[in-house]
Order: C-alpha cells, then sequence, then structure tokens
C-alpha cells in the first residue's frame, strides 16, 4: 500500500468510529428527550383514565415510600425516604437531625441534585425555598411538597479576624437603613427572578483586589452566569460592598465544598455562597451579620404527590398536559441545542472551557514528557543516590490520586502565591504524566538491545550521540501506543481541574446544567467534544508514529 | 601499530585479563583463539575501550589511549568492531547503516556517503539490499553489512569477536570469504575465532589465550602443528572438557548427571558412555566424600577430540594419600566397578592436594 493509500483507510477507519459515536449519541440524545416528553403525556393518561395508578410511584418499593401508594402528603412521610441535598448546606444539618432514618444523598451541584430527582435516584431535593420555587417554576414535572420547615441565618465568611467583616456590616446596616436591601429583595425575590435586571453598579478598576468565592450552582435569584455577566442577589450584593467598601472585586468559582479550605490558605479573601451561620462554621471562620434567611422548601416529582395536596398547594402555575405542544424529536433536539448553545451566549463558555482544557492537556503533556525525560535519566543513572530520588519520585506521584496532587499543590505548595489556577492545574498533571512516561521511557529504551549501543560506540559516536541515533527513534516508536493511551487519560483526567476553580470543558457544562437544569444534551455535548479533541490530538501522535516507522518512510520514498 | 603492556581487567574479584602483552603490526592478521570464558572478548574490547581496562598499557601509534584527555570517540573511529550478534541498526536500511556514520561522524555529505556505501555492499556482494531493514536479511547477509558497515569509517583496523559464531553453518563461509579477501588487501585485523583452518589459512599470527593470559603464540604452522605447552595442545586436540565442583557430601549428584548427559551429547558421544562417565562419577565422588576433613573436590571429564578418548580427573584437598587405596572396606565394590570401566588409572600429589587420573577403557 502506498502511503497516501495507508493514510486514506487510516482516515477512514477513524470517521468511522466517529461515525458510531455519533449515533449512539443521537440514540441518547432521542432517548433523553422522549423521556422528558412521556412523564407529563403520561399524567394526563394517568388523571382521566386510572388516577390511582398514576399515582404510584414510579419506582415502588424504596424504604420508607410506603405511603406514597396514596402519594405523599408532608414531608414526614419521607421519614424513610432518599432525601437529596447540597453538600454542607442547611438542609444538610436539618434532615441529618429530624430524619435520622433517611437515606441521605449530598451533592455539590444544584444540576445534579434536580436531576437525580427527575431521574427518581431520590424522592425529595430540599434547599432554599427560593432556590426550590425557581427550579420548580422550570420544571413542570416537579412540585413543592412542603416549605418553611426551618430557616437559618445566611452571612459572609470571613477568615478569623479579618477587619473587613467589621466594613462588611456596616455596608450592609447602610444599605439596610437607606432601604437598598428591601428593593435588592423585591427585585430578585419576587416571582421570576429570571426577569429580575441586574442594575448597573460601578465598579472599580482600580484599589485593592477584593477576591469573594463562591459556587456557581447556587443558582437563581442568588447567584448566576447569564450572558458571560454574573447576576443575582448575592452579586449585587457583592458588587455593593465591593464598590462601598472601595475594593476591586474579583469573583472566583469553586467548588462549594472546597470554599471553606480556600478561604482558610488565603486562596480567597471572603465567601459569599448562600452560606448559612452554622456553630461548626463559626469555629472555622468569622460570619458578617446576616444578610438574608435560608427558607426551606422541599421538592418531589409532582405525580408522586398526593392529588389533595397538589390540590390544596396554591401551585397554580403548574403547567397543566395541553399546554405542552406535542414536538418531534427534532423540534426537541433544536430546542436542546438552542437552550444549551446558543440561549445566554453559552457557546462562549463551552469555546472557552475547550481552550482551558487544550491548553492544560497540551502544556501538560509537553511539560509532563520533558520532565519525565529528566526522572527517566535519574532513574537509570548509574549513582544510586540518583536512581533513589527517581524511583522515590515515580512511587510517590503513582500513588497519589491526582485529584490529592493537585489539591496539595494548590492549597499547600502554593498556598500563599497568587498564582493562577490554570498553570496549577498544569504543574500537576505534568508531575503525574511525567511519573507514568518516565517508566515508559525506560522501558522503551531497555528493549532495545545493548548490542546497538555498543555498536554506536564502537563506531565512535558518544553516549549521548548513540542514543540520539540510534536508541531514542526505535524506543520512541515503541513507546507510542502506550504513551498514546497515557496522553487520552491526561485529558480525560482534567476534568477535576473544577476543584480549584478553573473553568474548562467539564466545567462549562456544569454551568450550563445550573442554568438549564437539563442534563442529558450538555453531557452528551460535553462528551462529544472530549471526543472530538483526542481524536484531533490523537491524529498529531498517528502523524509520529507515521513518521518515525522507517518502512513506511522507505514507501514513501519509493513512490515519490 | 597497537602495543599491549600489562593489561589488567577484574570484575569486581574476578580477574578476567591477567598480565597481556601484545604487539600488532600494520598489515597483520591477528587470529585469537581459546577455550570460552578465558577473557577473549573483553581482550578485544580493552583494545578500543567499550571495557575499560583496570591496569597495564595501550599505545596505538605511540600514543597512550589511556592516558587522560585521550579523544576516545575519534580513536574508536579509527578501529571497526565486528560483534557476534551483528548488532545492526534496527531502525535504518542497510544503505543508511553505512552512512550513518561518515555524515554523522566524519562530515561526508549524503550522496558522497551514499556512494561509497553503494560500492561497499557491491564488495560484500550486497547491492540489491540496499534498502532492505536488516530483520529482512539473513545472518550471513547481516554479518555481510555489519562489516561494511565497519568499513565505511575507513578504520586502520577492524577487530572481530566470533564472527560466525551465531550463524547457521550454512553461512559461515560467505562471511569467511569476505574476512580472506580483507586480509587480501592488506587490512589489518584481529580475530576470535573458533574456525581453526580458517584461522590457520587467513592469519599471520595466532595467539591462543587461557585463563587470562596470552598462554602461546606464534605463527599459525608452529602454532597448530607444533604446540609447544600443554593446554595449548589440549586445546589444538579439541579436548574439551567439563568441570563441576564438590563443596559438600551432600552435593547435587542429579544436576552433575544433566550436565554430564548433556556435555556428551554436544560432542557427540553415544549414550553408553555417557552412563559409564556416570557411574564412574557416582563411585568416585562417594569414596572421595567419605574421606575424613573438609570437603574440596574438582571432578573433570575430558574428551580429545582427535584421539577420541574420555578421561576424567578428580583433585581433591586433604592429607597426602592416594584416595582410592585407603578407600574404606564398603566401598569395595565401588572400586571394582571403577575397574570395570577405567584404565590407566594414577595418582599424583600436585601441591595440596591428590589427583587421581584415569581413562575410558574403549567400548
Ligand atoms: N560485564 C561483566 N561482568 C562480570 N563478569 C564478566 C563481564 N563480562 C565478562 N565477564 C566474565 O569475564 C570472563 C571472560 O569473558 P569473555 O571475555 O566474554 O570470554 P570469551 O570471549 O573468551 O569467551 C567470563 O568468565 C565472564 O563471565
Ligand atoms: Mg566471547
Amino acid at each position: 500500500m502506498t502511503i497516501p493509500a495507508i493514510h486514506q483507510s487510516y482516515a477512514r477507519q477513524k470517521s468511522f468510529v466517529l461515525a458510531v459515536w455519533l449515533l449512539i449519541a443521537a440514540c441518547l440524545t432521542l432517548w433523553s428527550c422522549e423521556q422528558s416528553r412521556v412523564s407529563p403525556t403520561g399524567d394526563a393518561q394517568g388523571n382521566t383514565q386510572t388516577p390511582a395508578q398514576s399515582d404510584v410511584p414510579m419506582k415502588p418499593g424504596q424504604p420508607g415510600t410506603g405511603n406514597a401508594a396514596n402519594g405523599w402528603r408532608s414531608l414526614d412521610d419521607l421519614a424513610r425516604g432518599r432525601i437529596a441535598v447540597m453538600t454542607g448546606a442547611a438542609p444538610d444539618l436539618y434532615v441529618t437531625h429530624t430524619f435520622p432514618l433517611a437515606q441521605i444523598t449530598r451533592f455539590n451541584s444544584k444540576a445534579d441534585f434536580v436531576l437525580a430527582l427527575k431521574t427518581g435516584k431520590v424522592d425529595v431535593a430540599i434547599d432554599n425555598d427560593l432556590v426550590i420555587r425557581a427550579i420548580a417554576k422550570e420544571n413542570p414535572d416537579l412540585a413543592i411538597l412542603a416549605d418553611d420547615f426551618y430557616n437559618t441565618p445566611l452571612g459572609a465568611a470571613f477568615r478569623k479576624g479579618d477587619e473587613r467583616r467589621q466594613r462588611f456590616d456596616r455596608v450592609l446596616e447602610t444599605i439596610q437603613a437607606d432601604g437598598t436591601l428591601a428593593e435588592m429583595r423585591n427585585r430578585w425575590f419576587g416571582d421570576d427572578p429570571q426577569i429580575a435586571v441586574m442594575p448597573v453598579i460601578p465598579t472599580l478598576k482600580t484599589g485593592e483586589t477584593l477576591r469573594i468565592g463562591t459556587s456557581i450552582f447556587t443558582g437563581l435569584p442568588y447567584i448566576a452566569l447569564i450572558d458571560g455577566q454574573y447576576q443575582g442577589f448575592e452579586v449585587e450584593l457583592m458588587q455593593r460592598f465591593a464598590a462601598q467598601a472601595g475594593f476591586r472585586l474579583e469573583i472566583v468559582l469553586m467548588e462549594f465544598d472546597a470554599l471553606i479550605a480556600a478561604l482558610a490558605v488565603g486562596k480567597i479573601d471572603m465567601i459569599v455562597a448562600t452560606l448559612s451561620i452554622t456553630e461548626e462554621r463559626l469555629a472555622k471562620v468569622d460570619f458578617s451579620k446576616p444578610y438574608d434567611y435560608d427558607r426551606s422548601a422541599a421538592l418531589v416529582q409532582k405525580r408522586n404527590l398526593a392529588l389533595s395536596a397538589l390540590a390544596t398547594s396554591g401551585q397554580a402555575l403548574l403547567a397543566s398536559p395541553e399546554n405542552i405542544p406535542a414536538s418531534s424529536f427534532f423540534d426537541d433536539l433544536r430546542a436542546s441545542f438552542q437552550a444549551n448553545f446558543f440561549l445566554e451566549q453559552r457557546w462562549r463558555l463551552i469555546l472557552n472551557g475547550l481552550w482551558v482544557t487544550v491548553l492544560i492537556s497540551v502544556t501538560s503533556t509537553v511539560f509532563g514528557t520533558l520532565l519525565g525525560g529528566l526522572i527517566c535519566y535519574l532513574r537509570m543513572s548509574s549513582q544510586s543516590l540518583w536512581q533513589r530520588l527517581g524511583s522515590g519520585y515515580i512511587f510517590l506521584v503513582r500513588g497519589l490520586p491526582v485529584l490529592l496532587l493537585l489539591m496539595l499543590i494548590f492549597y499547600v505548595a502554593f498556598a500563599s502565591f497568587n498564582i493562577d489556577p490554570v498553570i496549577v492545574a498544569i504543574i500537576a498533571f505534568g508531575i503525574n504524566f511525567s511519573a507514568y512516561v518516565s517508566e515508559m521511557f525506560r522501558t522503551g529504551i531497555e528493549s532495545i538491545d545493548r548490542g546497538q549501543t555498543e555498536a554506536g560506540i564502537a563506531i565512535g559516536f558518544t553516549p549521548a550521540q548513540t542514543f540520539l541515533n540510534i536508541v531514542l527513534p526505535q524506543a520512541t516508536r515503541r513507546i507510542l501506543p502506550v504513551y498514546r493511551g497515557e496522553f487520552i487519560s491526561l485529558v480525560k483526567m482534567t476534568s477535576i481541574v473544577g476543584y480549584i476553580g478553573v473553568q474548562d470543558l467539564t466545567k462549562a457544562g456544569d454551568i450550563i446544567r445550573s442554568r438549564t437544569f437539563e442534563a442529558f444534551f450538555p453531557l452528551l455535548m460535553v462528551a462529544t467534544i472530549y471526543f472530538l479533541i483526542i481524536w484531533v490530538l490523537g491524529l498529531a501522535l498517528d502523524d509520529l508514529d507515521r513518521r518515525t516507522n522507517p518502512k513506511a518512510r522507505r514507501t514513501a520514498r519509493a513512490t515519490a | 601499530m597497537i602495543k599491549v603492556e600489562h593489561l589488567s581487567k577484574r570484575y569486581g574479584a574476578v580477574e578476567v585479563l591477567k598480565d597481556i602483552n601484545a604487539e600488532i603490526s600494520q598489515g597483520e592478521v591477528i587470529s585469537i583463539i581459546g577455550p570460552s570464558g578465558t577473557g577473549k572478548s573483553t581482550f578485544l574490547r580493552c583494545l578500543n575501550l567499550l571495557d575499560t581496562p583496570s591496569g597495564g598499557r595501550i599505545e596505538i601509534d605511540g600514543q597512550d589511549i589511556l592516558a587522560p584527555g585521550t579523544n576516545v570517540p575519534k580513536l574508536r573511529q579509527r578501529m571497526g568492531m565486528v560483534f557476534q550478534s551483528f548488532n545492526l541498526f534496527a531502525h535504518l536500511t542497510v544503505l543508511e547503516n553505512l552512512t550513518i556514520g561518515p555524515v554523522r561522524l566524519r562530515g561526508k555529505r549524503q550522496a558522497e556517503a551514499e556512494a561509497a556505501g553503494t560500492e561497499l555492499l557491491k564488495m560484500v556482494g550486497l547491492a540489491e539490499k540496499a534498502d532492505h531493514f536488516p530483520d529482512e536479511l539473513s545472518g550471513g547477509q547481516k554479518q555481510r553489512v555489519a562489516i561494511a558497515r565497519c568499513l565505511s569509517m575507513e578504520p586502520e583496523i577492524i577487530l572481530f569477536d566470533e564472527p560466525t559464531s551465531a550463524l547457521d553453518p550454512t553461512m559461515v563461509s560467505e562471511v569467511l570469504a569476505v574476512i580472506r579477501r580483507l586480509a587480501r588487501q592488506g587490512m589489518t585485523m584481529a580475530i576470535v575465532t573458533h574456525e581453526m583452518d580458517f584461522a590457520r589459512d587467513v592469519s599471520t599470527r595466532v595467539f591462543y589465550m587461557d585463563q587470562g593470559v596470552i598462554y602461546e603464540e606464534g605463527p599459525p604452522a608452529e602454532l597448530f602443528d607444533a604446540p609447544r605447552r600443554e593446554r595449548t595442545r589440549d586445546f589444538i586436540g579439541k579436548v574439551r572438557s567439563l568441570g563441576y565442583h564438590v563443596a559438600s557430601a551432600d552435593f547435587d549428584l542429579y544436576e552433575l548427571f544433566g550436565q554430564i548427559e548433556r556435555f556428551c551429547e554436544k560432542h557427540a558421544l553415544i549414550v553408553k558412555i555417557a552412563r559409564t562417565v556416570q557411574l564412574l562419577a557416582e563411585e568416585l565422588l562417594a569414596i572421595h566424600v567419605a574421606r575424613p576433613g573438609p570437603v574440596d573436590i574438582d571432578f573433570v571429564v575430558a574428551f580429545s577430540e582427535k584421539r577420541r578418548t574420555v578421561e576424567l580427573r578428580v583433585d581433591s584437598a586433604g592429607e597426602p594419600g592416594h584416595p582410592l587405596e585407603n578407600a574404606p572396606t564398603p566401598d569395595r565394590l565401588g572400586l571394582t566397578i571403577i575397574d570395570n570401566y577405567a584404565q590407566d588409572i594414577a595418582y599424583e600429589r600436585i601441591g595440596d592436594h591428590n589427583r587421581v587420573t584415569m581413562r575410558l577403557k574403549p567400548a
């Protein structure tokens, strides 16, 4: 076969794999759209024909859901049920104390939390009532079971003894006194926070930076990323505080459960993230005066709600089945695409995330390969000290989960440096990659028989020249398949960088999900993009493979 | 051209080369013969410093190459080396194997190097294989390419380390023919080989190496037809031997039996001889380990290909005295067996140990 022919057949094979993957993706999307379309229709049939049956939950037999045969009326019906809460938030504490027999699942992202409810993985989701109402409004198949069963104060958190807390309290007092706070409440806590308009608050471009950590997953009315702008009650509060206290505001997105650690080591200066003031947290941080109260609400699938509860609950806004127009699969697909990609310029998020993912993957591969070469050199050195240093490094790095390595570098090694987390990610993944490739290099080099090295040296090459001219080209070819595999896992592994506040592709998908509460389309979209990245970057390695294949070179010469 | 004085080489406690003194002049073809494990390869590898000598002096054209500051890679360019295992560069074509050195090391232009390489391939008869890769060649072809690769660097001397030992018997002659041709052209060469006929007619001088020294040297006619020293004679008479050390009364007899069997197979001795040697070994060692004092016995089977005789030798430490004659009574049966199968049984006291020798009776 000539080179172009090889190339073509290779490309054909690749496109085939791609086509199969896209087909799978399309089927899953189809299935997910069908799913979301079927449930309300199912209810409609149930209501008109066999009401009793329609009330039976889809997955009966869960512990404690016995009452559900007649639908749930209050939270007490779920004392032994499966309850979803956000990690460490006020409902978490409340549910743990009040329903010790319940099976509690903790989520870091509200999108996952809603998804779990919609797919029946949990029976009820409990959170801040405003957030729950906003979710209920956008999801006609969900309904509120109960509300206001507890209430906790929300505050901004500071490092212990930080005098900025007093400044925050003073600003809070001022805006309370002049009515601004009430105005903000009206704006955001009304019927539909979606239509609230963020006021323009003059921001400082200079001055001392104030880094406020938050979690995007709180959602409206507190915080959301819309059209590339942060909006919501808490965002307004942050901006007002920064403007009045003379700070230049920088909002840092993090995983909710990483916030307090980040505050403690000084990665951020304060937290505004619907954080309840609890005894436990007071032991670690200082809280401002409460700026709001977290009232509770419990969300369930509407079809699990007792009919009477549905009738008496004041949710007139629940869509009736007739209002849902019958739509084709392609309409749904288009709508999903529209909602998850074009609306609010979400493609910018995706594009940005894609760039960050590719940047981290490629740079840490290059860095890790160079470092791996160095480690391999140490490991194969004749000096036992270097050898032990090399194998010690490999042993340590390989024994450590990458996530921990990432966190250790961010929170411990660079705790007191103001360093771009993207660089931290590159360092962490580079270090991880180097440990694996150095061993790969060593086996590759050792697989080239010693005789060729001796022949090279006997001809008059120096050991270094022999390595470069004789050993390296052959070793490269041998390790390429394994290297490629390791590279692919690296690309996929980068999806954890959200833990240190980097907005990569996965995080972009999460942010979109936190707005649309749609699971399947964003997940599939992100998965497809990962696949494409790996495919395209893999092509570069294939090219290297072709160029280092001596026999292909000869064929190329023959046909040239 | 090359002068070696008191060259020694040790690996840890093992002294592989003891005191090598030799001189090789321009145009000479030196064959180096000797039993395996006596340091022939090590000697060659010390000459181009692939192995670093532990002591002594090596002079090339009057220049001490062990002196610090010697440009060793430059020096190696003047000395080619052909290995038993060919060691061609697997990722390069035959022609590229011949051009990489001249281009990268001697600054030749690619076209020039390719023309010279093609000439060399013609000389070794492989011009049509120029575009092949090493794994597409037979062993004999690989070795001819390896020789051509050496020649591409235009060396002043070529060191051959058993160039035909890894080859099928059918391919040995094609490689030897190339080396003969080089000899005719006046190439200076040092060749470690087991091909005695070849060594006899190609070389100007022969070194017989044994136990880390050049034990005897001379023109081929002298060394092959009238060796002066005993071990040379044994070697030339194709005496092959198997040694086994016994350090305890509980030694592994079956391991020894296995070795005897393999030794006999290797030298095409019939099974009956192998059985007889095993039987004698068992009886001789039983008598020896039963003697008082610590057990320190060397058992040797030696087979002379020329005379087709098998000789057994037992060296044992201990008080002087013929071990077989002083044997205790229960071993009478053993002695009878020994007398049955062996002849010319002799005793000798050498230094601090006793030596018993005997020959197998002809079958
Ligand atoms: N790298 C090494 N380390 C330790 N011992 C070695 C090494 N190379 C060779 N030897 C020992 O040196 C002795 C001579 O080896 P060699 O020169 O290969 O003998 P020959 O080529 O005559 O068969 C052998 O006993 C061998 O075991
Ligand atoms: Mg050897």
